[in-house]
Order: C-alpha cells, then sequence, then structure tokens
C-alpha cells in the first residue's frame, strides 16, 4: 500500500486534488459558501462575477442567476448531488455487477450463458435511453437517478469480473483450496473476489466520472435532481436561457463538471497502471523486490 | 484387510457433443497407510486425471465418469467416493486426502499470506480459532524444514522461493493430517537441489503422519527414490504394476523399458546417444486397436495389431499387459 502511495505521479496528484477539492466542498458546504444557495436577491439578478471589470456585483465571485442566488454557493451545494449520486450509483450498480460476474464466472454453465446473455442486451441498448426511459416514468428524484444507474451500469461491472473470475478459476489455487475442502462461498469470496478486487476499482473508479457526466446530463434535461437541489446539470439547463447575455451561469458549472470528471478519470488511469503488471508501477506491485532493491 | 484407498475398474471419457473419448480405461489401483504409489507415464496417460477423479475434480463437462468405483477406508467404514454426497466430499477433500500440484508459484493465493492460507485449513477442518491456527502454522512450517517459520508465516508467496513454496504446500496439505496424500509432479517445476530437499521433506512427513503418498510423476528417478510400488500408464490404461524396485530393474513391458532406456545417466560412456522412444502418444481419437503401445513398440508382432493383451504375471507381484510375457525368447 505504502509503495502504491510513493508511485503518485503528477497525473494522479492532480486527479486526487481535484477530487479531494470536490469533496471537500461537498463536505464543508455550509461552512465555506457565502450565501445560502436558495436564497434569493432579486435585486441583485444577473449579476456578473464579482471580478468582472465593468458591472460586477460585489460579493458574488462567479455572479449571480436570474433569482440573484449565488453561483459559487450553488457550485459548492451541487458537489453535494454529484458524489452522492455518483457514489450510491457506482456502490449499487457495482454490487450487483460483481456478484453476477462472480456467479456467471464460477459456475459457468448454464446461469453462465442466461447472465452474459442478458449483459449483451443489456449492453446493446444505449445507456441514456434506460436513464431516460426510467426517470421519465419514475419522476426526477436522487434516488430514482441511483436506481437508474444500477440498472442500467451493473453489466460494466459484469463483463469485467466474468472475464477475470474465468482466467482465474484455471490457476493452481483456486484448485488447490479445492483440494483443501475450502467451501464455495470462501473460495468465492475470500479468494477469487479480492484477487479481482484491483482492476474492478479501475471500472469503479471510471464509472464514477461517468455517473457524474450523466447526472448533469439529465438535470439538464430535466430529468436528474428536482429543481430545489442546486446541482451541477441542473444550473447549466437554467442558465441555458441566458446564454448569450450571462455566460458565468453556464461556464462555471461546466467548467466544475469537468475538472470531477478529469480527477475521477486521472485516479482511474493511476490505478490501472498500477494493476497492470506491464508498467513500472505494476511491476514493483506485483513484485516487491523489484521497488526493495532500487 | 482392505486398502486404505482402493480404485477398481474405474473409467473416465471426454464427451464432445456426442461422441465420446475413453481417458482413462479400467484403471484399478489400491494404496496402503505408509506406503508409497508412483505412477508413471507420459504426458496425456491420464495420471493426472486419475488424482483428479479421486479428489472429484475432473472438469465436468467434457469428462464423465462412466463407472468403477473409489472406495476409501479408513477406521474400518468404506466409502465410494464416487457415490458420496458433494458436502461429504468436502470433509474428505483436505482432512483425509489432500493433494499437492506441480507449480507452486500458482498453486498459493498471492493475496494472503503463508500462515493465513495454512490457517484456512485447519479453522475450515478442525474448529480452531484463528491465533490457535497461526500459531499451529508456525509449528507445521518448521516441520516442513522452513527456517525462521515465525517470519515466514507472515510471508507471501511472491516473497518466498520456488522450494519454501511447494514446502508450503505441503505444509498446507498436511495440516490436518490426511491419511492420503496425492502429489501431481510435485518436484517438476523446482531445481534438481531443492527436489531432493522436498522430496525429503515430504518422506520425513510420510514416516511421522503414517501417510500415503500417491505421488504422480514422469521422472523415473523420483520414482526409485520414493515409490514403494510403482505402477505405469499408456493412453488411459495401465500397462504395468509392480513393486518399485523390481520394476525399474527388470521392466516388463516395452513402454517401460523405453521410458527407463531414455534416461540420460551418470555412469553412461561419454558420446553414448539416448534412446528415445519412437513416434508420438496417439491420440484419444484414435486409440489403436489391439495394444495400444503397438504403434510404437519395437518388438511389436502380429496379435499385438489384433488383440489387446491382457495383465500377466512378470514375476511375483509384478504383472504387465505385454503378448512377450510368457513367451519364450
Amino acid at each position: 500500500m505504502l509503495r502504491m502511495l510513493a508511485s503518485i505521479d503528477t497525473k494522479a496528484a492532480v486527479g486526487f486534488g481535484l477530487v479531494a477539492i470536490v469533496a471537500l466542498c461537498a463536505i464543508l458546504a455550509p461552512w465555506i459558501s457565502p450565501y445560502d444557495p436558495n436564497a434569493q436577491d432579486l435585486l441583485n439578478s444577473v449579476a456578473p462575477p464579482a471580478w468582472v471589470s465593468h458591472g460586477g456585483a460585489a460579493g458574488h465571485l462567479l455572479g449571480t442567476d436570474r433569482l440573484g442566488q449565488d453561483v459559487l454557493s450553488r457550485i459548492i451545494y451541487g458537489s453535494r448531488v454529484s458524489l452522492v449520486a455518483a457514489f450510491a450509483a457506482v456502490i449499487a450498480s457495482g454490487a450487483i455487477g460483481i456478484l453476477l460476474g462472480l456467479v456467471a464466472g464460477y459456475f459457468g454453465g448454464w446461469v453462465a450463458t442466461s447472465i452474459m446473455r442478458l449483459v449483451d442486451i443489456m449492453l446493446a441498448i444505449p445507456f441514456i435511453l434506460i436513464a431516460l426511459v426510467f426517470m421519465t416514468v419514475s419522476g426526477p428524484s436522487l434516488t430514482n437517478l441511483v436506481i437508474a444507474f444500477a440498472i442500467a451500469r451493473w453489466v460494466q461491472f459484469t463483463r469485467i469480473a466474468y472475464g477475470l473470475v474465468l482466467e482465474l478459476r484455471e490457476r493452481e489455487f483456486i484448485s488447490a483450496c479445492i483440494t483443501f475442502g475450502v467451501s464455495k462461498f470462501d473460495i468465492l469470496f475470500r479468494h477469487i473476489l479480492i484477487n479481482i478486487a484491483g482492476p474492478l476499482l479501475v471500472v469503479a473508479t471510471l464509472e464514477l466520472g461517468f455517473v457524474i457526466l450523466i447526472e448533469a446530463g439529465l438535470s439538464f434535461l430535466g430529468l436528474g435532481t428536482p429543481p430545489e437541489i442546486p446541482s451541477w446539470g441542473g444550473m447549466l439547463q437554467e442558465g441555458r436561457a441566458l446564454i448569450n447575455v450571462a455566460w458565468w451561469l453556464t461556464t462555471f458549472p461546466g467548467i466544475a463538471i469537468m475538472l470531477t470528471v478529469v480527477g475521477f478519470n486521472f485516479i482511474g488511469d493511476w490505478l490501472r497502471d498500477s494493476f497492470d503488471p506491464r508498467t513500472d508501477i505494476g511491476r514493483s506491485l506485483a513484485d516487491p523486490m523489484v521497488g526493495s532493491e532500487r | 484387510m482392505t486398502a486404505l484407498l482402493e480404485i477398481r475398474d474405474l473409467k473416465v471419457s471426454f464427451v464432445h457433443g456426442k461422441r465420446s473419448r475413453p481417458a482413462l480405461d479400467g484403471i484399478s489401483l489400491s494404496v496402503d497407510r505408509g506406503r508409497t504409489l508412483g505412477i508413471v507415464g507420459e504426458s496425456g496417460c491420464g495420471k493426472s486425471l486419475t488424482a483428479l477423479s479421486i479428489m472429484q475434480l475432473l472438469p465436468s463437462p467434457p469428462a464423465r465418469i462412466d463407472g468403477g468405483e473409489i472406495t476409501l477406508t479408513l477406521d474400518g467404514s468404506s466409502r465410494d467416493l464416487l457415490k458420496i454426497a458433494r458436502k461429504e466430499m468436502r470433509t474428505v477433500r483436505g482432512r483425509e486426502i489432500a493433494m499437492i500440484f506441480q507449480d507452486p508459484m500458482t498453486s498459493l493465493d498471492p493475496v494472503y499470506s503463508i500462515g493465513e492460507q495454512i490457517a484456512e485449513v485447519l479453522m475450515t477442518h478442525e474448529g480452531l480459532s484463528r491465533p490457535d491456527a497461526l500459531d499451529r502454522a508456525v509449528k507445521l512450517l518448521r516441520d516442513v524444514g522452513i527456517s525462521s517459520p515465525e517470519q515466514r508465516v507472515r510471508q507471501y508467496p511472491h516473497e518466498l522461493s520456488g522450494g519454501m513454496r511447494q514446502r508450503a504446500m505441503i505444509a498446507i496439505a498436511l495440516a490436518c493430517k490426511p491419511a492420503i496424500l496425492i502429489a501431481d509432479e510435485p518436484t517438476t517445476a523446482l531445481d534438481v537441489t531443492i527436489q531432493a530437499q522436498v522430496l525429503a521433506v515430504m518422506r520425513g512427513m510420510q514416516r511421522s503422519l503414517g501417510t500415503a503418498l500417491l505421488l504422480i510423476t514422469h521422472d523415473m528417478g523420483v520414482i526409485a527414490e520414493m515409490a514403494d510400488d510403482v505402477l505405469v500408464m499408456y493412453l488411459g490404461r495401465i500397462v504395468e504394476r509392480g513393486p518399485a524396485a523390481q520394476v525399474l530393474e527388470q521392466p516388463a513391458h516395452p513402454y517401460t523399458q523405453g521410458l527407463i532406456a531414455s534416461l540420460p545417466s551418470l555412469d553412461m560412456p561419454h558420446g553414448e546417444r539416448l534412446i528415445p522412444i519412437q513416434g508420438t502418444v496417439p491420440s484419444l481419437a484414435a486409440i489403436p486397436t489391439g495394444c495400444r503401445f503397438h504403434t510404437r513398440c519395437p518388438h511389436v508382432m502380429d496379435v499385438c495389431r489384433r488383440e489387446e493383451p491382457a495383465m500377466r504375471e512378470a514375476a511375483a507381484a509384478h504383472d504387465a499387459a505385454c503378448w512377450l510375457i510368457g513367451r519364450a525368447p
């Protein structure tokens, strides 16, 4: 683990930094945001950022929207929606997907065939379509958003887990476990799952970025979180009408989305390299002798 | 007295669609407490398949057991391993029969320390608590000749050398004092010097625990070193069986003779060539009629091509399936 931390490069550091900033915003939102995100100040509506040379509204660092709500405060609060949605969705879809992948890979036969055909079918339907239909039917809410992701994205985990289990099942230590009388449950969860946890973690990290992006997209379409909860996608939607006169309404939430997604993807890339024995970092992890003798 | 483990007329075939190919054709063997039975043969002759059948680890499909009995007799009560429930089989595995594999690099789980892997078996079968199991693990590592076991117990497989890993495997396999240990090419992946050490460890453990050893190898040297009895297999059949010393010194079957002649030895005159067995092992899809070995046999006769020879006595307790036996030379 320490060796892994030592292998963090610039890109990974940037990734961790960005995600840390977003996480801090989400946790500390009530203390660090300058205004109540829903406080309206109609006298100061559509005010440009404070630092803009002419007409900047003092005290509103990133300007205000049509109702005079502070953009910076709404972005800070919006990070909560993004992170909660992202983690809840990835945990839910990961739990379902990994379990099905393990079962399909380990038991094989008709179980695997039915699960993997279902995966093929799910992969053939565009994800955004499933999400749109589900959100339209069930109504916009954070819970529904997480459910939509869980039912549509589990296939990503299943696909990867299935392949990894197939490969691992042929390894002798799994046969050895069977010959020593270790139970199926223990083999599946104590031996197989732990051995494939690395690559799955990579998938999970990349999925986090994806979920944030899609959550913003759905909110933009009015199908994500309800309007009274500040979210980045919702801000884009509200700012769209005024994009000619108030560029700050769409630019800053957009940057927030971009930086967060980039952050998660950088971490994902680094994790992937770490678990890949063909890279330097991966080699030193797979064979600690490499690192210790240097 | 019944033998500890007795296999009678075991038949296994591989099924592909509607075709089936016999892989084991009437294998019978028995092994007793404290004895070592060596099984020799080229790759693909069914050695490992026999071991996997005993453990009920056959990849199925495609493998299918067509008949036979595998009887384990412990404390006077006999069970046919082919008939008992899966759950019962799990208590047999590890506790009564354990197995070690060829490649110690891949037969240990890379994410757990050696101690944890030994402890897992002890916790599963003997219901030991974790600290007790770890204490026992240290003792077991010392028993298999690993120095400073207190430190080694915390190390991971990649931190150990091949020989160490195979010793650790032996420690795991013998943790619950099984009645039978199946070793499938246990030293093939090791250096020659390490081989000797690992064999010595296995023999020492066998003496102190009274374990029966089923040693699968293609190395006649290992057989000479370890086995009491030996069984030579060719294309899913037993072609020769007898006391190891007798079989090695006076092999009755041309196949066994060929295996021994193809071994290099130190006292061979310089420049002399090794004598390989002609040809290659036929595939299971095209098993020759008559004697299975006739396509490669230097002494082939007409009868060999027509009829399969039965096991005949070549000497006391030494049988071989060859038409030559009993003929005037």
